[in-house]
């Protein structure tokens, strides 16, 4: 049986990453969609680093222990872990599963391989993060967390919490000018050499 | 223009065959195709629609998703009226339709035609409608004909658990109403509605429907010129509307006064009467004003004859100074007065004119 990564496996790519930062502000939280939640509220438990273990908030799964969250990221950006913070034991999630760069998601998605998968603990305290294989993650534009429980009924998430590096590029669509002869004059007044053709 | 498969699920169960919406349940239903192609297909290119029959033996799906409005249309023809209407059947039926749509980017929607009592009981109906949410599909109910309390009641909560921001809908088309008047203007919030393939979009008030009401309809990104202009004419008719609620309040205020000027004649010692009269006038009580008028024309005819009469004129017009203006016409012994006053004066005119004759006579 292949090796699963859990809390206790000691393994060299789980080590905590020194220099991984916060992507709250990365995330477009406008964009944040949840399938398969009770109320509408995904996006009051994105929050930045220093709110993880607020409790007011959470997401509770309606039919079936499962549910599906999408983050849209303004910029592309390397993960480098993933911290989920359940509101108690007794709706903790134990298993999730991350895709990336899909877009028209829906619950047939878990079908297909995902890029990992995960075995959670309850984490009610925020400081065990899931660390990621980064190789996997290395250029994430939105990123679908798969996050369900077998055991129990519903889950309850209070904090989504990504840490990585920005890469500071984005996908945009490229605004060019075409030209058939370069104008000088127009780009750059002040480095017009010649005035005029002699 | 959203990219959406759209699956219609038609009800041909044999209460479509109720002629309450006119001609037939059937034929409204037909219509609304018709209004759904419109807003579906000519939309969007790359947009889909499907046929499913709910009524009937079994439910059969006619038409996967396509964008081909004339394979939809030739549909109506295989249709037969029987059987009853297999409501959650027929919706799964038709989420599995979507879920193997050829285009997986466009949006999932599936149009409920209801025109038959619907036999699940409501806790089904409850986990149908979260299911339906959790694979993120819109619904537009749309409820021909049937009123029953139980029956609508079901399909609330239905539509009330289904529910996933704005793109659901639930539209109940009541007998006696023409269902493309009631679709169209519900429906009138998607952004291409047309009511034939071709046409120039009509009665704009109604599609944006307090969108862009400040700009009487208009996007004002779309057509600045237009907009500041529908923007202007506007304001022009509110301030019109309140210059003539204002005349109107004036021209009330001078009725009021009217009656006054009428009725004041010029006498010195009925000063104080006079301004009872107006407080009386203001009152509108027609009555009253008739017999005041009736009791200062007789004391005007009877002044120089009957003296007797200034003295009680002088006297009342005491005591009525006392009491104020409000408090004189709701006063009851004031306007038993009056009365007594226009009695008395009719009293002594006869007597007068008993006199006048014995002395004649005489």
């Amino acid at each position: 049986m292949q090796h699963q990564h859990g809390p206790n496996c000691g393994c060299a790519e789980y080590m905590f990453n020194e220099d991984a930062d916060d992507l709250y502000g990365q995330i477009e939280i406008d964009k944040v969609d949840c399938l398969n939640e009770t109320a509408q509220n995904i996006k009051q438990i994105i929050r930045p680093e220093i709110d993880k273990t607020k409790k007011d908030h959470y997401v509770q799964s309606d039919l079936d222990s499962e549910i599906i969250v999408i983050i849209p990221f303004n910029e592309t950006v390397r993960i480098r872990q993933i911290n989920i913070v359940s509101l108690n034991e007794g709706s903790a999630p134990n298993l999730m599963k991350a895709y990336i760069n899909i877009s028209n998601v829906d619950f047939g998605l878990i079908e297909t391989p995902c890029v990992e998968q995960f075995i959670l603990s309850p984490n009610l305290d925020g400081l065990f993060g899931n660390a990621v294989k980064i190789s996997k993650f290395e250029n994430v534009n939105n990123l679908i967390l798969y996050i369900k429980s077998t055991i129990n009924d519903p889950i309850r998430i209070s904090y989504i919490g990504l840490k990585g590096i920005r890469t500071f590029q984005s996908k945009q669509l490229a605004n060019t000018i075409y030209e058939l002869n370069p104008l000088a004059k127009q780009v750059d007044p002040d480095k017009v050499v010649f005035d005029s053709v002699c | 223009m959203p990219l959406e498969a759209a699956v219609v699920v038609l009800d041909n169960s044999e209460f479509s065959r109720n002629g309450d919406l006119e001609p037939s349940r059937w034929n409204a239903q037909q219509e609304a195709i018709e209004l759904y192609i419109n807003v579906v297909i000519d939309s969007n290119m790359e947009s889909g629609m499907g046929l499913i029959l709910g009524g009937g033996k079994q439910v059969r799906l006619l038409m996967t998703p396509t964008n081909d409005r004339d394979l939809i249309q030739g549909q109506f023809h295989k249709t037969r009226l029987e059987g009853n209407l297999k409501f959650s059947v027929a919706l799964q039926q038709a989420s599995l339709a979507l879920k193997h749509r050829i285009n997986k980017q466009q949006h999932q929607r599936i149009v409920a035609f209801v025109a038959s009592p619907i036999e699940e009981e409501v806790d089904t109906l409850v986990n149908l409608a979260k299911r339906l949410k959790k694979n993120n599909i819109a619904i537009d109910l749309i409820n021909f004909g049937e009123q029953n309390e139980e029956h609508l009641q079901k399909l609330k909560i239905f539509f009330e658990n289904v529910q996933k921001g704005s793109s659901s809908k639930f539209i109940n088309i009541q007998p006696g109403m023409s269902a493309t008047e009631t679709l169209f203007s519900s429906l009138g919030n998607y952004s291409d509605f047309q009511a034939e393939p071709g046409q120039e979009q009509q009665v704009p008030q109604q599609r944006t429907g307090g969108q862009f009401s400040e700009y009487g309809g208009v996007d004002p990104n779309k057509d600045p010129e237009l907009a500041m202009i529908m923007k202007m004419s506007l304001e022009d008719e509110a301030l019109r509307l309140q210059q003539q609620l204002a005349q109107q309040q004036q021209q009330q205020q001078q009725q009021n006064q009217q009656p006054q000027q009428q009725t004041q004649q010029p006498q010195k010692e009925q000063i104080q009467e006079e301004k009872i009269e107006n407080f009386i006038e203001e009152e509108n009580d027609q009555l009253l004003e008739q017999a005041r008028l009736l009791s200062m024309q007789v004391e005007q005819s009877e002044q120089p004859e009957q003296p007797e009469q200034k003295n009680q004129n002088p006297q009342q017009q005491q005591q009525q100074n006392q009491i104020t203006q409000k408090q004189l016409f709701q006063d009851q012994n004031f306007l038993d007065e009056l009365l007594d006053d226009v009695n008395k004066d009719e009293e002594q005119e006869s007597l007068l004119k008993k006199d006048n004759d014995q002395s004649k006579k005489d």
